[in-house]
């Protein structure tokens, strides 16, 4: 029998008569097994608190010396939780059984051994471990997705999060939370609806940026049969569907006028209307909303409605991006690693480089980039251990090309696309105005000489376009920053 | 001569060689001791003969070990001894099979 990642499998045996070992170790060790028998309880545990070898399951007998099987367990247990035990015994009596599981063996089996049942024994042992490994990584998962666990953050910053996210999980208020894309703007959400009055209620997240606009509409206040082409059922909206829960809008700057407008009327009135129905329907969801976008520029520019902004903005939570957080750069690695290693059948761990190397990294996609960085590395890393090697290098986070096309993305979508001279002016404005930057050092990052930044500021100040400047200039800043 | 319970496995001589001795040793043990009022050594002795006895290939021992644990509970200290010889006839009768095959 081998272990998911092929190794060869691990079996504690604790029996006082040495002759039966032997008789376990030639059954098992032809077999592919690799067996450990101890005579004495007290040997095994000296063995074990060297820490050198971990087994995947122990084989324990009632009778030893020093202590009994069931003593033994128990103190096993405390130190070894993770690792199945099975009871042996030539007693019938089933208490002695029934004591063993209650103190946390998984199985017993009775003497004279029956190796093929043993062995089917043992083997469900190590399925429920195998289990029980993948059930702690996926809760560890889950948790991580719905709660702030202190070994997740370890920042203050992620903690003064947490305690906001706390004292507002019990209020109705509207909730606004700003973070760069990958920060964990829903893990904060999830939290809000987990800690609060709302745990056993819905929480229902859409991403507003993800569905085209008229779909979008249905998606979120429903719509009757019939009521547009392909609406063959009627359907129940999401703010129907979140109940007396909480409706989480992610992205919620990339929403448009026309259903911001609809939006703004929900929350005023705390009702809505299907599509293609005149009735209104009370709701009586939360709403908590999420944005990568500097909201406050976006009313400025005109593409976000001020009433709404204001409606959503009451308790605003400002997520810090990874980078100025790195204290919890470690603890999410390892909790990745931990997630992707069992999903792969690996045991990974990171070496200090690897750990230091990833502390210095820019994840401008915070920690979803981290995520997916680990995955990758554990997929292709051999194992066992991850050194700075084995993780993409620091030249793969300086492409450029990749920087700037996420920065000129949002300037895509708008409606017309800005002329290059207005562009042009708002990052010489931009890096002239950073307060650690001299003009020297700004015009010689920019690559121009220190008049022609003094004669183009001059300019733009003159100029008649100064307010729509200062706008782009603080929209171009908005969009470095996500 | 004792086979192993499992028609796949075969024990090794040395290993059943040393098996058998230690059981010679047992028995030898709780003839010298039965008359002490240190019964509780010969329990376990025999419950372990019990438990191991057939994984081995010899069912005899582990049905010897049994019936010893069961006249343990009376006391009966003639049906221990009888079982006692029993055990030893048997092992002596095994062990000399054992070394006759090598």
């Amino acid at each position: 029998m081998k272990t998911q990642n092929n190794d060869p499998f691990k079996l504690l045996v604790i029996e006082d008569d040495p002759e039966l070992i032997q008789l376990i170790e030639s059954y098992y060790k032809p077999r592919g097994f690799d067996v450990d028998g101890f005579s004495d309880p007290l040997l095994a545990q000296e063995s074990l608190m060297t820490g050198k070898k971990t087994y995947d399951v122990a084989l324990v007998d009632l009778n030893l010396p020093h202590m009994t099987g069931i003593e033994f367990i128990k103190k096993f247990k405390v130190d070894y939780p993770h690792i199945p035990i099975l009871l042996m015994t030539a007693d019938t009596n089933i208490e002695n059984a029934v004591e063993a599981i209650e103190s946390g063996a998984y199985d017993y089996v009775v003497k004279p051994l029956h190796f093929q049942q043993l062995s089917l024994t043992l083997k469900r042992a190590v399925i429920l471990k195998r289990i029980q490994d993948e059930n702690k990584v996926l809760k560890e998962t889950v948790d991580g997705r719905v709660s702030f666990d202190n070994y997740l953050f370890k920042s203050q910053k992620m903690q003064t999060v947490l305690d906001l996210a706390k004292r507002i999980a019990n209020s109705t208020s509207t909730v606004l939370i700003y973070g760069e894309s990958g920060t964990g703007k829903e893990v904060v959400a999830r939290t809000i609806h987990k800690v609060g009055k709302y745990k056993d209620k819905p929480f229902i997240a859409i991403n507003c940026s993800a569905i085209p606009e008229n779909l979008l509409e249905s998606e979120l206040f429903g719509h009757a049969k019939g009521s547009f082409t392909g609406a063959f059922e009627k359907k129940i909206g999401l703010f129907e569907e979140a109940g007396d829960g909480i409706l989480f809008l992610d992205e919620i700057g990339d929403l448009s006028l026309s259903l911001q407008a609809k939006l703004l009327r929900v929350l005023q009135d705390k009702k809505i209307k299907r599509v293609g129905e005149n009735k209104y329907i009370d709701i009586d969801s939360r709403i908590l909303a999420a944005t990568h976008k500097n909201l406050k520029n976006e009313v400025k520019a005109g593409r976000f409605r001020e009433d709404l902004y204001f409606r959503l903005n009451v308790i605003p939570v400002q997520i810090p991006p990874l980078r100025e957080r790195k204290e919890d750069i470690i603890p999410l690695s390892q909790l990745f690693l931990r997630k992707f290693s069992t999903e792969n059948g690996k045991e990974l761990t990171f070496n200090k480089n690897a750990l230091d190397y990833l502390c210095n990294l820019p994840w401008q996609g915070n920690v979803r980039e981290l995520e997916n960085m680990i995955e990758r590395t554990a997929v292709l890393s051999p194992g066992p251990e991850i050194d700075v090697k084995d993780l993409p290098q620091l030249e793969d986070y300086e492409r450029p090309d990749d920087d700037y096309r996420t920065l000129f993305l949002p300037l895509m979508a708008r409606k017309k696309i800005p002329p290059l001279e207005e562009i042009s002016n708002a990052y010489i404005a931009f890096i002239a105005s950073q307060a650690d930057k001299t003009k020297e050092q700004a015009a010689s990052d920019l690559g121009i000489d220190r008049k022609t930044l003094y004669r183009k500021l001059l300019n733009l100040k003159t100029s008649s376009n100064a307010d729509n400047f200062q706008n782009n200039k603080e929209e171009l800043n908005g969009h470095r920053l996500q | 001569m004792g086979t192993a319970y499992n028609n796949e496995f075969s024990i090794t001589p040395g290993l059943l060689d040393r098996y058998l001795q230690r059981r010679m040793d047992d028995i030898d043990f709780c003839q010298n001791i039965i008359k002490s009022d240190d019964l509780q050594k010969i329990k376990s002795i025999a419950h372990n003969m019990k438990g191991n006895g057939t994984s081995f290939g010899f069912p005899e021992i582990s049905s010897i070990g049994k019936e010893i644990e069961i006249c343990m509970q009376d006391k009966d200290i003639v049906a221990i001894q009888g079982l006692l010889f029993k055990l030893s006839d048997y092992v002596q009768n095994e062990y000399a099979k054992l070394k006759k095959m090598a």
